[in-house]
């Protein structure tokens, strides 16, 4: 059988291989481009103080599945003007936690400690993911607008408390008397004070330039000035539509009022002496909850027990870090006292103030004048566009306001960052350099295999050489090739076979032909084709072998066989047939003239039995 | 191998000329279509250097968004900018344009890569896109600078001029004029302490100043005013000044009232139903005292002082309206005495008014130095380099030259193998 020459096997799939290799390439190129997907990533973090304890900022559960809802992902596609499915968008979007490597750290040691870990993360990674439809870019502007648009509801829905006041109503003057439309007027006035004062004062708009705290004194001047001096104008000149309407609107007012203040003034008579009977029962019961007595057996040792203990010994803060007093019960109670009779104080106020504007107008009987009203109207007019003006500016300042005060309770960590799912290029080279390794063990395989095939069918076992079969395809390929240049047909023939046989046995002739094969493997190198034709006989084929060539191949057997140690030597004849010399150019006559010829003795051992033996 | 080899060798000598020129033109053709297609792109770095940029912010603290670039006002005025009105649709521009990090670091990205690729349906005449982009680019950084790059100070200035202001109003808009100057240079002051402007003078100075024409021109005139009672329009202003004392009496008794419920109420306060728990606490410092839980009676005794502080506060402004009523009524005082102090504050206000305006406009100037000192770096742009290789983008020209001429050598080496074989 032939040598293992892996490189041999590879040579001669190479093409097969090369070809393979290339389809292969395009083949994975184009799946794994159909399969390609975009991942953008983005990272949140929660700043507000709940955040650890997976709470938003009003003290609501915080839930990132919010980025999914369909309302912030519809708004990022109307925003980006991107034409895709909601849906898909929603179920292509994940939001993970992501643990700092401190609070990595915390939960392995609590976990390790067999404690609970409770703290919530307060990173978060919002990714999404789109298919080969679309581009990086698509998914780089998507998860941008759509935490963009996160962060803005989430501001609106949690950190934004406040709420900004209305703006005045051109129409006031039409539905209202002047009088009841400047209370109007003041009450808009202190909302919007109210408001500023929720804010922080040195807040300062990047686009107008206006702070808090200019628009407070703008509104407060605007008050304390134009308000006041139209205010005067109107009780003092007694101005309104309709004086009995006027009268009656402020007398009704002032019976309401009343009504509130018998309430609260009954409500904290009954407070007061609730507070009495609190205060007397609270200390019988510290009396009883209290371990010892003093030695005469008379009241409390002390007056610390679990009933006066307060609610939260540390200091506490509302949402908007304003100080909370603790109180127990008794305090709350002693609270809703106070407040009772801040309540009256208010009523009073405001009972005083309607009496005040009853007694200006008591004496006027008719409406006024058309003049004066148009006056005091375009004054008012004047004063509700000077008031707008302020809150057009305020509502400005206030929006950018919240947005910083959302930036403060949520802000994005890490700009929008895009991958691709599949590395093409990485899982192309990989699919080549593997099935270069398949094409090439396939072809050493391959080729091994047909080695084998070729030894089983076209070797001779014994002489190593090719067969009777190889011969019959070797004549027959030859004859297809047709008429033959130089050609030389050498027939050997074995003359002592038969009897060594005999003599020594069957297996000692087939280790003298064996040997003679080798020498003929070597020879047919030079030559051409050497072929064991069975019956003792070897076919040799010589293309381009002139008759003294074969001649000289003859000799260089003999002088082989002369050469060789081996203890039974073969008898050896030949015919040889040259197709010039024969003039036959066709194989199958040249080989059968070629046996027609005489024999030529190529090798005749000194000592027909055993050579060996005679030397 | 060897005769692999051989072989390659001798195809590289046969042919070594016509390789060599193939790849000279290879590389020429790929190189000038590169450069001629070159000139339909273009490309710039954005980079944004203020200090919150880093956080993902605008510099007034809202989340920062680097493709609002593409806004149609932006574009507009880009497009308006290059003198390409009408020829270039801000439609197809905003398509045309493309923004991306200029890293895919893990933090967030303060510079963009912002590029533009000519359509055919763009007329740009003998603007480059390099030019066009420029003008937008150009413009979106003007927009960020009148947006977010400047706490411009914002006066209302339209009373200045009002004659329907009786004086003391007008005292108080002044106060209220110069209250605003202050807050706003000392909230500039905190932001840069040691700026100081080319003539010397720093934020520390103009609140000096400010303060200054608050504490001595204006309450100069202020105490003139209602010393002598001067007013514009006396008969109104008593009306005014008469509605404000009862007003004022009004919110006195409220304080009053209240101040006592808060002063009644802590008495009633049975002292032994709260205890006062006294926690051993370190302070800012990290030293050892002891906290006292704060109760309700504090927080009783608290706003009873708060309330007594308010109605003293509103007793002295009664009282000083008062006066002022008084001084104004005052019989002794002849017309020409108050004609007298009446052109007297007329002149002491022009003065003011003269004053007043000039410190705006210093403000304004330092103000102006400042912002073109602070912005100076908030957002940067800078080309993308065009050196004739990257317009020729020499080096895949190079790489696709070589890959060919290895292809068309292995063509050869089989061919020559071939012709040996047969």
């Amino acid at each position: 059988m032939k040598e293992f020459q892996i490189l041999r096997y590879i040579k001669r799939w190479k093409v097969l291989i090369i070809i393979g290799m290339v389809l292969c390439l395009t083949a994975t190129y184009w799946y794994f481009s159909r399969q390609q997907y975009y991942i953008a990533a983005i990272n949140i973090e929660y700043l507000n103080s709940g955040a650890p304890d997976g709470l938003t900022p009003t003290g609501s559960e915080l839930k990132t599945e919010e980025i999914r809802t369909a309302v912030i992902v519809s708004s990022a596609l109307e925003e980006t003007g991107y034409d895709l499915n909601v849906d898909y968008v929603r179920n292509n979007l994940s939001i993970e936690g992501v643990l700092t490597p401190e609070e990595e750290n915390l939960k392995k040691a609590m976990l390790e400690k067999g404690e609970e870990y409770t703290v919530k993360p307060t990173n978060y990674k919002v990714q999404l993911s789109l298919n080969s439809s679309y581009s990086e870019e698509i998914a780089q502007n998507l998860i941008t607008a759509i935490v963009n648009n996160y962060m803005t509801w989430y501001g609106n829905q949690y950190v934004i408390s406040r709420k900004k006041p209305g703006v005045l109503d051109a129409e006031l003057l039409d539905n209202h008397d002047y009088i009841i439309a400047m209370d109007l007027i003041s009450e808009s006035i202190e909302k919007m004070l109210q408001y500023i004062y929720s804010c922080e004062e040195t807040f300062r708009s990047s686009q107008s330039g206006l702070s808090f705290y200019d628009l407070q004194t703008q509104l407060q001047m605007l008050r304390d000035s134009q308000y006041e001096d139209v205010y005067v104008k109107v009780i003092n000149s007694g101005i309104t539509k309709s004086p009995s309407l006027l009268r009656d609107y402020y007398t009704a007012d002032i019976t309401e009022q009343n009504l509130k203040h018998s309430q609260f003034t009954q409500q904290a008579a009954e407070l007061e002496s609730l507070l009495h009977i609190y205060e007397e029962r609270m200390l019988e019961a510290q009396d009883y909850s209290t371990s010892s007595k003093k030695s005469d057996g008379e009241g409390p040792t002390n007056s610390g027990s679990n009933s006066i203990i307060l609610n939260q010994v540390y200091d506490i803060y509302d949402l908007e870090h304003n100080p909370v007093y603790s109180q127990n019960n008794y305090e709350t109670l002693m609270d809703t006292y106070v407040n009772y009779y801040a309540s009256i104080y208010s009523v009073e106020k405001k009972i005083s103030e309607d009496e005040f504007i009853l007694k200006r107008f008591s004496d006027v009987t008719e409406a006024s004048d058309e003049s004066a009203q148009m006056k005091i109207r375009t004054e008012i007019m004047n004063l509700i566009d000077a008031i707008n003006g302020i809150y057009a500016d305020l509502n400005a300042l206030g929006t950018e306001y919240n947005q910083s005060e959302v930036a403060r309770n949520i802000h994005v960590t890490s700009s929008s960052k895009v991958s691709k799912g599949i590395n093409i290029v990485l899982y192309t080279t990989l699919s080549a350099i593997l099935f270069l390794g398949v094409g090439c063990s396939g072809a050493i395989v391959l080729g091994r295999a047909g080695d084998l095939m070729d030894y089983l069918l076209y070797t001779d076992k014994v002489t190593g050489l090719p067969s009777r079969n190889s011969c019959d395809e070797m004549i027959n390929k030859i004859a297809k090739q047709g008429a033959l240049d130089t050609f030389s047909v050498v027939s050997l023939f074995v003359t002592n076979l038969g009897e060594i046989n005999n003599r020594y046995g069957r297996e000692t002739g087939n280790q003298m032909l064996t040997e003679l094969g080798l020498i003929l493997q070597t020879i047919a190198k030079q030559y051409g084709f050497i072929g064991y034709n069975n019956g003792n006989q070897f076919l040799c084929l010589l293309e381009g072998c002139s008759y003294e060539k074969a001649k000289d191949m003859l000799d260089a057997i003999a002088m082989e066989l002369k050469n060789t140690q081996a203890e039974v030597k073969p008898g050896l004849v030949a015919k040889i047939g040259e197709s010039h010399k024969l003039s036959s150019y066709q194989i199958s006559n040249l080989i059968s003239l070629t046996f027609k010829q005489e024999d030529i003795v190529v090798y005749r051992p000194m000592n027909k039995e055993r050579e060996g033996a005679v030397q | 191998m060897n005769d692999l080899l051989t072989r390659l060798l001798l195809v590289l000598r046969k042919h070594f000329l016509k390789i060599v020129l193939f790849s000279v033109l290879l590389m020429g053709i790929f190189c000038a279509f590169s450069y001629a297609h070159s000139f339909q792109t273009a490309s710039a770095i954005l980079a944004f250097t203020y200090p919150n940029a880093s956080d993902g912010l605008y510099p007034n603290g809202t989340f920062f968004n680097a493709y609002n670039i593409l806004t149609g006002e932006i574009i507009e005025n880009g497009i308006r900018r290059a003198g390409l009105e009408g020829d270039v649709n801000p439609a197809n521009l905003v398509d045309e344009i493309s923004i991306k990090p200029r890293s895919n670091a893990s933090l967030i990205t303060t510079q963009f890569i912002v590029s533009y690729r000519a359509g055919r349906a763009d007329r740009l005449g003998a603007v480059t896109p390099e030019g066009l982009l420029n003008s937008i680019i150009y413009s979106y950084i003007d927009h960020f600078h009148k947006t977010y790059s400047n706490e411009r100070l914002a006066l209302n200035l339209d009373l200045l001029e009002n004659e329907n202001l009786d004086y003391i109003d007008l005292v108080n808009y002044y106060n209220m004029i110069l209250n605003q100057l202050q807050k706003y240079l000392s909230a500039q002051q905190v932001s840069d302490k040691d700026f100081i402007s080319a003539d010397g003078t720093s934020f520390q100075d103009l609140i000096n100043i400010v303060e200054r024409m608050r504490l001595t021109a204006l309450k100069e005139v202020r105490a003139i005013i209602l010393e002598q009672g001067v007013s514009s329009n006396p008969e109104t202003y008593l009306e005014r000044l008469d509605y404000q004392i009862w007003k004022l009496s009004n919110t006195y008794d409220n304080y009053r009232k209240m101040q006592n419920l808060y002063k009644k109420t802590l008495q009633d306060y049975d002292s032994r139903l709260t205890s006062v728990v006294f926690i051993p606490s370190l302070d800012a410092e990290q030293k050892f005292y002891m906290s006292k839980t704060k109760i309700g009676i504090d927080l009783l005794a608290l706003n009873a002082t708060d309330y007594e502080e308010k109605a003293e506060n509103v007793q002295r402004q009664i009282s000083q309206k008062n006066q002022y009523v008084g001084r104004i009524n005052d019989p002794g005082k002849s017309a020409q005495d108050r004609d007298n102090h009446t052109s007297r504050v007329n002149s002491m206000f022009s003065e003011l008014r003269k004053q007043l305006l000039e410190i705006i406009d210093r403000v304004q100037q330092v103000e102006k130095e400042y912002s073109k000192y602070k912005n100076h770096d908030y957002v940067m742009m800078r080309p993308v380099e065009t050196s004739f290789l990257n317009r020729a983008n020499g080096k895949s020209a190079f790489l696709v030259t070589v890959v060919i001429d290895i292809l068309i050598i292995a063509v050869l080496v089989i061919r020559e193998q071939r012709k040996v074989l047969r």
